[in-house]
């Protein structure tokens, strides 16, 4: 398994998964697509703690999704990450009453964790570099 | 064409219930249409209705659902296939909104119906929107097996492209057919297979003449309802005859009374009894009716005809009088008497002689007086005066005739003159003129009747011809005066025939009416009343918590009177029944209603699709809703397309086989189904698909403990909600426990530990009772995050796979 991912890659791959009318996918690219982007949304946090609050991954993901606007200095991105993130729980975790995402409710949460992973890597280049 | 079942019904009910006489062949022509109901009235017996024999009774061939196909079509790209088991039995096809599933009822509406006019009530948006925005090309089939059938019947709709929703053709088992070749037409209507969610919605907003329709269809009672309407219209019509007659009638009385002629007051009263003497007022009217004595009319008359005395008799009276009299006076010397008696003393004398010798008178005894020559005078003499004798016999013969002739002539009879008395004509001068004319003694010689005949005769022939004239004149002058009233009453007469007639089918046709309206009321009750059950039996299930009691149901009234009375209980005080009802409950009534419509035996669909009937119901009628279905897919093909999986789930939580597909879209319309046992199977086959993909990219790896990670959640919740049940806990009350978890330490403490709280101790519970299971849950935990995994992932997931079933046997 790679360890060596970014969060650019999840999200590519859950675009695969959502686009590629693929029959090995059918029904379950859903939920598949929709753990990529929570992956990849907590791995771009991560990746952000590195740099600016080493020991932060540790403390609970609410806690971490409070901090993520003031680190990057850009509070909407902030509050995008926190709903998107508790979207993308809702379909990782089995609801009573909850049936998969949509496509286009997943492409919006991928398109969030796309913008936040860039934030995250422009930050981490300034410092950096 | 009537239903011959029901034809049946009435012919057995004719003989127990016998209506009035004539009023059976009305009812019966009364399901042939109106000319049959003429017919009768007119006599001419039809016997059982034509159709009788025409049709046998059988039971509709079953038809079921086994695919519903898509093409271009709403939210619909790629072709996609709905697969049904077709045959009795509950499919759940669970879709978000905008997945698509809609479409397929759609689809099969659009089949089965084409563009009907509930879709042109759709919104306009809606109707463009009909084709796919990323696949133009459309196409819409069903496929249903029917009994008798080997293979299934395909029907589908084409549309060439570029076509407007309305230009589809209908392809029944590939070759271009019509909608009426498929012959559903009446059952899709009486049974409609198909329950939008608008239309339950709205089913119970509508007027209740609608809602009583909606469900008196499916009594199949509409022939004996249509039959009704013949009988009644065939009455109205004669009634309407008959007032018109009835009408004209004040206007007529007027000018009878208005007319002094003595007929009107006849024809008055053969108008006026309750029931006409139309012969009488004909008769009168033509004239031909016998009047009494006192009839002014027929003194008139009687007048205007009285005999006149015949100038020329009269005339040849008197002559033959005064000549016969001259004539007898000629013989008055001859005494015809004694002529008669001498001829006869002559006679005996030479009869004497001619035996006697001698010349010598027997008599006298004169002496030679007897001669030859004697003789020969004697018998001259003989013959003269018998001629004699003979003369005045004939001249006083001739005489007595005359004279008798005279007297026949002033003998005639004077009743008809004296009858004519009051009749308005003086008829005193006649009479008295009459009077000195019949007066002649009885001895009166011959000059005396002659010169009475001439003095007293012309003057009476002359005053009786005044007298006719005059009485001719009067009569004409009633008559006159008569006419309009009696063109008016021969106008009214037709009329009045045809309302005699009228009135007295009129009344055949109300007790045939009647007769029909007992029979179709309890027909109507009868065949309601196990509907009416299944209904309450259905709420009763639905309503879970509602304080909303449904009492009796029944149809009521006809035709604008008709209605659906519901009687509801809110607490258990009588309300009104829908007014109290919320939107949820409303739905729930209203599937309550519908769903034993679409269960008729008389119904070839063993299929009822129903489009989210969810919306808006609480999670406890939810439970009800399942109960509900669940009973009516024991004998039907229970279809349910829903948004949410509260169904799926309330029918896992009950144990209710059913058979359950999710839909989902990808992008470009492209829809998936997927037929799912149960949930925690699906997240393990989920996982083992995406472990065993050659030709997924290794970032999708990361995706497996996720999947198992739901599969351990779903099979917790699963075990967790029907212990709770058993335990007795309300389905609200479960939801409310099972919104609790937010990990799978804290779901698997509800279905191990029986207590959501004590997610610290799973760990030790696994390592005692399934320690093998120990690392599976902790690589669920970190893997779904991380996406990292140690180890076979296939191994992983058998592991959990294996801890979820002892999750769900506990």
């Amino acid at each position: 398994m790679s360890t060596t991912v970014d969060a650019h890659a999840l999200v590519s791959a859950a675009r695969d998964l959502i686009r590629d009318d693929d029959p090995a996918t059918a029904g379950l690219w859903p939920r598949a697509a929709a753990l990529l982007a929570r992956q990849g949304l907590e791995l771009a946090m991560a990746q952000l703690w590195e740099v600016t609050a080493p020991g932060l991954e540790w403390t609970s993901t609410r806690c971490q999704l409070l901090c993520v606007g003031d680190m990057l200095n850009d509070r909407e991105l902030g509050g995008r990450a926190a709903l998107t993130w508790q979207s993308l729980s809702n379909a990782c975790h089995h609801r009573v009453y909850e049936l998969p995402p949509t496509a286009s409710e997943l492409n919006l949460a991928l398109e969030m964790v796309w913008d936040l992973a860039e934030a995250v890597e422009r930050l981490r280049g300034k410092i950096q570099g | 064409m009537p239903d011959a079942a029901l034809l049946g019904l009435v012919i057995d009910r004719l003989e127990t219930h016998a209506p009035a006489d004539g009023a059976a062949d009305l009812i019966l022509a009364a399901f042939d249409g109106a000319g049959a109901v003429d017919a009768a009235l007119h006599g001419e017996a039809s016997g059982a209705p034509a159709s009788v024999a025409q049709r046998a009774a059988g039971a509709p061939s079953a038809v079921y659902l086994a695919a519903i196909e898509v093409e271009g079509f709403r939210g619909i790209g790629p072709p996609t296939t709905l697969h049904i088991d077709p045959g009795p039995g509950l499919t759940l096809v669970v879709g978000r909104n905008g997945s698509g599933k809609s479409s397929f009822s759609e689809a099969l509406e659009m089949v089965l119906l084409g563009t009907n006019q509930r879709w042109e009530q759709r919104v306009k948006v809606w109707r463009d929107g009909w084709q796919n925005l990323h696949h133009r090309h459309t196409r819409v089939a069903a496929r249903f097996t029917v009994d008798g059938r080997r293979q299934p019947l395909e029907v589908a709709r084409v549309w060439k492209d570029d076509e407007g929703v309305d230009g589809s053709t209908l392809i029944v088992d590939g070759k271009p057919a019509s909608t009426a070749s498929l012959g559903w037409a009446p059952q899709l209507a009486g049974y409609p297979p198909l329950l939008s969610h608008n239309e339950l919605e709205h089913a119970l907003d509508r007027e209740q003449s609608k809602l009583y329709d909606a469900l008196a269809g499916i009594l199949g009672l509409g022939d004996l309802a249509a039959a009704q309407q013949v009988l009644q219209k065939a009455r109205l019509s004669r009634e309407h005859d008959a007032k018109e007659a009835r009408d004209a009638l004040p206007a007529l009385r007027g000018l009878l009374d208005r007319t002094s002629d003595e007929r009107a007051a006849v024809v008055r009263a053969a108008l006026s009894s309750k029931t006409w003497d139309l012969e009488v007022a004909a008769s009168t009217v033509g004239g031909e009716a016998q009047s009494d004595e006192r009839s002014v009319l027929r003194k008139l008359r009687d007048l205007a005809g009285l005999p006149v005395l015949d100038r020329e008799r009269l005339n040849a009276a008197t002559t033959e009088l005064r000549q016969t009299h001259a004539a007898a006076e000629r013989l008055r010397a001859t005494d015809a008497g004694r002529a008669h008696e001498t001829a006869a003393l002559l006679q005996q004398a030479l009869d004497l002689h001619a035996h006697a010798e001698g010349e010598s008178c027997p008599v006298c005894g004169t002496e030679g007086v007897l001669t030859y020559q004697w003789r020969v005078q004697a018998r001259d003499q003989v013959v003269a005066l018998r001629a004699d004798a003979e003369a005045v016999r004939k001249s006083r013969e001739m005489l007595a005739s005359a004279a008798r002739q005279g007297r026949q002539l002033v003998a005639a009879p004077l009743v008809a003159l004296r009858d004519g008395a009051g009749a308005g004509i003086d008829i005193a001068p006649v009479v008295e003129l009459w009077e000195r004319w019949a007066e002649v003694a009885a001895d009166d010689d011959a000059i005396t009747l002659a010169s009475h005949l001439e003095t007293y005769g012309p003057p009476l022939i002359a005053a009786v011809g005044d007298l006719r004239r005059a009485a001719a004149n009067e009569l004409e002058r009633l008559e006159r005066a008569w006419r309009p009233a009696a063109d008016a009453i021969g106008l009214w007469l037709p009329l009045g025939r045809r309302a005699q007639q009228a009135e007295g089918d009129a009344a055949r046709l109300r007790e045939a009416e009647r007769w029909l309206r007992d029979a179709h009321d309890e027909l109507r009750e009868e065949r309601f009343r196990p509907i009416a059950g299944a209904v309450q039996e259905n709420w009763t299930a639905l309503r879970q918590d509602s304080n909303v009691s449904l009492g009796d149901l029944r149809l009521l009234g006809a035709q604008t009177q008709r209605r659906l009375a519901l009687d509801v209980k809110v607490d258990g005080e009588e309300g009104s029944a829908l007014g109290v009802m919320s939107q949820g409950e409303l739905n729930c009534l209203a599937l309550s209603l519908f769903l034993p419509r679409a269960s008729m035996p008389e119904s070839p669909f063993r299929f009822v699709v129903i489009d989210d009937p969810v919306q808006a119901m609480d999670p406890a009628k939810v439970a009800g809703l399942a109960t509900v279905l669940a009973r009516a897919a024991k004998e039907r093909q229970v279809v349910v397309l829903t948004h949410d999986t509260r169904l799926a789930d309330a029918m896992r939580a009950l144990d209710i086989a059913a058979t359950v597909i999710e839909v989902v879209r990808r992008e470009q319309s492209v829809v998936e189904l997927r037929r799912i046992q149960d949930p925690v199977q699906r997240y393990i086959d989920d996982a083992f698909a995406v472990a065993m993909s050659r030709d997924v990219p290794t970032e999708a790896l990361r995706v497996i403990p996720g999947f198992c990670r739901l599969a351990l959640e779903a099979a917790s919740s699963l075990a967790a909600t029907r212990r709770l049940l058993r335990e007795g806990k309300t389905y609200a009350e479960v939801r409310e426990i099972l919104a609790r978890p937010t990990t799978v330490n804290t779901w698997l403490a509800l279905a191990l530990l029986h207590d959501p709280d004590r997610s610290g101790d799973v760990t030790a519970f696994l390592a005692k009772h399934h320690p093998w299971a120990v690392d599976a849950v902790k690589e669920c935990n970190r893997g779904t995050h991380s996406g990292k995994l140690h180890g076979d992932p296939k191994d992983f997931i058998r592991s959990v796979e294996q801890l979820s079933k002892k999750v769900l046997e506990r």
